[in-house]
């Protein structure tokens, strides 16, 4: 009875897609999950999702009914995914890092020259359209500080305003990259999560090739190819094997 | 035989007198006996009685008895002496028939009190498969010459164990009992060898007291009488579900045996015949017990606590103590049930309690009933800041086994005072405020989002769309208009004025250049003309007037406008009104040609500086 309730909500999702029914349903699913019916809220929240729109909330409400029903890759996964939408929610990555600090792997990440990482950090505060955004603005400084350099009278202020709007239209490229970077990162489907709790890691893409290592769930990955049922994927720490594809779930 | 003259003998030396005390008057006989055996009933009473009436023996006969003896025992114990005297009526009796037969109560009156034994049940079995001796010999002597030089009778060395259990199936930790049984069909056992117990895995066990001899019983197995000894009991407390197996008790039994020539023998060869030890291995058949898991859905205060009437108590061994002071808290937990393994229940105390590690200790009686009694939990604390604290009642969960569900016991609210201590500024204060960073009890996830949701279409980015591109192109356009529209407008209006002001200085110089020029070649018109023109369109290109409006009022005002002194202003007028008028007039001569210029290029400089 319920199964089929739920069932025609999800058609009712699927089709109608009325923000009045997905906010109905939000509501519902956040009151499961506050009164610790986790497995319920998710169905709830998986209505939303079937609708194929995303949101960074909802992945991380998500992420967080697994979490609480001890499914770590699943919470994993879908922490990631609102992460990808959001890169500078402070929330996602706490949740996120008590998430992967609870994974049996602990991965050694190859280390990459600080300045890189400052500034990947730096473009992960903040998600592509606020880049975007950021970008335009600071083009629009930097035409207004031109246009003081052009008509202003004193030669300091010309001076200044010349100066400034040199560096806004360098901010405004550099916004213009990251936005690049990060809309390449969103598009990228190639990061997974491996998903069953436990699998071994071949050396060709093959039954009987040799076991090289065996990962546990939650473990991110790199998928660098596909080839008929298995892919190959890398490791963190740069190493390599062959996984069924069903083993791992895009992020 | 023995036996009979050791009473004769202690009722004999004993003084015959009779303790008043509570009368037990008890009959006594083999559960199993065979038709034609001969067996002995006694009625024992612990007191001198005056009238003895025996029960009616039918299905019996009554071979001997009765037949009276008396004990008496003293006992000095710490200076206390303590008499107790038996009487005893003992029958020897042979079963006639097949069957159960009740032997009624026997009565006797003690002190015209008249007291009854139990009746006495006696299972009477077919004369073939009784053993006693008599009958074995009879068999023996029977078996034909052919046979093996050594029989030893079949009946001799039956002997087996079992592994008794007194449930099939249980949940996991609930009690039962193992009773390890021998079984034989003589009491023709010396001894044994190479006893090994099980070792009882997957159970949690202990060994109930058994007595130090072995104490056969006559007991009816498959239509044998045999007798049968309890080896050991124990007490199990299953700790896995599912099947589990008890290993085989196992053991090299020692038994005496006569073995037997089917030579013709002489008479006198059964005398002297010496009993022979045999070995022989025996072992018990492995049983199996089906365990259940507890039912789902215990809370989670569940240890793997099992039984009944569990009772807990709790409370400080102190109401109120001053800080740093230690005190206790005791969790007494009483019951039925596998007490010895309850795990110390969990007893949040506010964090700036220290805490050590609890002492336990259990008081518990191991019966065949199971194991009751109690067990003591000791919480050591010493609350390091004063205050009124409320520390959550403990709380204790076990499986009933009567009800089949889970009891959650929780103790009364603990409160405890504690006052300040006096010497704890003493302490402290030398070393200044002691700051604690906030201590992180635990870690959780944050809690989820609640806001109104915002749905977005997959993988829609407003980064390299037309949108955002044109967002650039509006923006430089919208530049590029202001920008022309800013400079035309400029052109126009302000800067015609800017310009003229800016070169005012510039053209009034030329001009004065111009006139000495004049000066020079004694050119008179052009050079008044000329130093006019400068005087003029200084004004005018100073004050943004057109030439046509300057008259000597307006350019009198431009001056005072600008903060001229009267003085110049007068000069200024002075010099245009000479220009205006020189021109027209006579030649005046080339030195007042000369004042003119210097006056002139004098004020205009002077201006210059203040306009």
């Amino acid at each position: 009875m319920k199964k089929t309730a739920i069932l025609s909500l999800f058609l009712a999702a699927a089709t109608l897609l009325q923000a009045q029914i997905v906010d109905s349903i939000w509501t519902k699913a956040n009151s499961l999950y506050a009164a610790g019916d986790y497995r319920e809220a998710i169905a709830y929240y998986s209505m939303i999702e079937a609708s194929g729109e995303v949101s960074a909330d909802l992945f991380y409400n998500i992420g967080n009914a697994y979490f609480k029903q001890n499914i770590l890759s699943k919470a994993i996964l879908y922490y990631e995914r609102a992460m990808k939408l959001r890169p500078g929610d402070p929330d996602i990555a706490h949740n996120l890092t008590m998430a992967n600090a609870m994974t049996i792997d602990k991965i050694e990440a190859v280390p990459e020259f600080f300045v890189f990482t400052g500034i990947k950090n730096i473009r992960r505060s903040a998600d592509t359209d606020t880049w975007a955004w950021l970008s335009i603005l600071l083009f629009a400084l930097c035409l207004l500080l031109f246009g003081l350099f052009l008509f202003a009278r004193h030669i300091t202020l010309r001076k200044c305003a010349f100066f400034l709007s040199i560096l806004a239209v360098l901010g405004s490229a550099n916004c213009g990259v990251f936005a690049c970077y990060q809309k390449k990162e969103l598009r990228d489907t190639s990061a997974a999560i491996i998903t069953p709790a436990v699998i071994t890691v071949k050396s060709s893409p093959d039954a009987s090739g040799k076991d090289l290592f065996i990962l546990h769930e939650g473990t991110k990955v790199t998928i660098l190819e596909t080839l008929g049922e298995w892919q190959c994927i890398r490791l963190a720490d740069g190493k390599q094997g062959w996984i069924l594809r069903f083993a791992a779930e895009t992020i | 035989m023995i036996q009979r003259f050791f009473i004769c003998l202690t009722a004999l030396l004993a003084a015959g007198t009779a303790q008043a005390q509570t009368v037990e008057f008890t009959a006594s006989a083999p559960r199993v006996v065979s038709v034609g055996e001969a067996f002995r009933i006694t009625f024992t009473l612990n007191n001198e009685f005056e009238n003895f009436t025996a029960p009616d023996f039918s299905g019996f006969t009554v071979l001997a008895g009765p037949s009276r003896s008396t004990s008496t025992s003293v006992q000095i114990i710490n200076g206390k002496t303590s008499y107790s005297r038996s009487v005893s009526m003992v029958y020897i009796l042979q079963a006639g028939q097949e069957g159960t037969v009740n032997i009624g109560a026997a009565e006797a009156t003690v002190e015209s009190k008249t007291y009854q034994t139990k009746t006495v049940s006696i299972q009477v079995m077919a004369a073939g498969d009784a053993s006693s001796n008599n009958n074995t010999q009879s068999t023996a002597q029977e078996q034909s010459p052919a046979e093996s030089r050594q029989q030893i009778n079949a009946g001799e060395t039956d002997v087996f164990a079992r592994i008794h259990l007194s449930k099939s199936t249980a949940v996991q930790g609930e009690y039962m009992i193992a009773t390890i049984k021998l079984y034989t069909r003589q009491m023709n056992i010396a001894g044994f060898e190479d006893v090994k117990f099980p070792t009882f895995n997957g159970f949690w066990s202990q060994e109930l007291e058994t007595p130090q001899q072995l104490q056969f019983q006559r007991e009816n197995v498959n239509g044998n009488l045999y007798y049968t000894a309890v080896l050991r009991r124990y007490i199990l407390f299953p700790q896995q579900t599912g099947t589990l197996k008890i290993d085989p008790f196992e053991v090299n039994c020692v038994l005496q045996v006569y073995a037997r020539n089917s030579q013709p023998r002489s008479f006198f060869d059964s005398f002297f015949d010496s009993p022979q030890n045999i070995r022989k291995h025996i072992q018990s058949p492995t049983s199996t017990l089906k365990i259940d898991a507890l039912p789902a859905g215990a809370p989670a205060s569940f240890k793997g606590a099992v039984g009944k009437n569990f009772r807990m108590e709790a409370a400080f061994n102190r109401d109120s103590v001053i800080a740093n002071d230690a005190l206790s808290l005791l969790v007494k937990i009483s019951g039925e049930g596998n007490i010895k393994l309850i795990e110390t229940p969990k007893v949040s105390f506010p964090p700036h309690f220290e805490t050590y590690d609890v002492k336990t200790s259990d008081n518990t009686k191991t019966s065949s009933s199971g194991i009751s009694g109690a067990k003591q939990f000791e919480y050591p604390v010493i609350p390091r800041s004063e205050g009124s604290f409320d520390i959550t009642p403990v709380e204790f969960t076990y499986f009933d086994i009567d009800k089949k569900q889970y009891v959650t016991l929780r103790s009364k609210n603990l409160r405890l005072g504690v006052a300040k201590d006096p010497n704890a500024d003493n302490a402290t204060g030398m070393a200044g405020v002691n700051r604690q960073s906030i201590k992180a009890l635990d870690s959780d996830i944050h809690y989820i989002k609640t806001k109104p949701l915002r749905l977005y279409e997959k993988g829609f980015v407003f980064f390299g769309t037309w949108g955002y591109c044109l967002m650039y192109i509006l923006l430089f356009a919208l530049f590029v208009i202001i920008y022309y529209s800013l400079k035309s407008h400029r052109i126009k209006s302000q800067d015609v004025v800017r310009t003229r002001h800016r070169k005012a200085n510039k053209i009034a110089q030329q001009r004065l250049k111009a006139a000495g020029q004049y000066l020079k070649n004694g050119d008179r018109n052009n050079f008044y003309e000329e130093v006019s023109r400068a005087l003029w369109g200084f004004l005018t290109d100073k004050s943004a007037l057109m030439p046509a409006d300057l008259s000597q009022e307006s350019a009198r005002e431009v001056m005072q406008r600008k903060h001229a002194e009267e003085a110049d202003i007068e000069t200024y007028l002075h010099l245009l009104d000479e220009c205006e008028f020189a021109r027209y007039a006579p030649d005046a001569g080339r030195s007042e040609m000369e004042k003119v210029y210097h006056d002139a290029t004098q004020i205009i400089s002077k201006f210059e500086q203040t306009f």
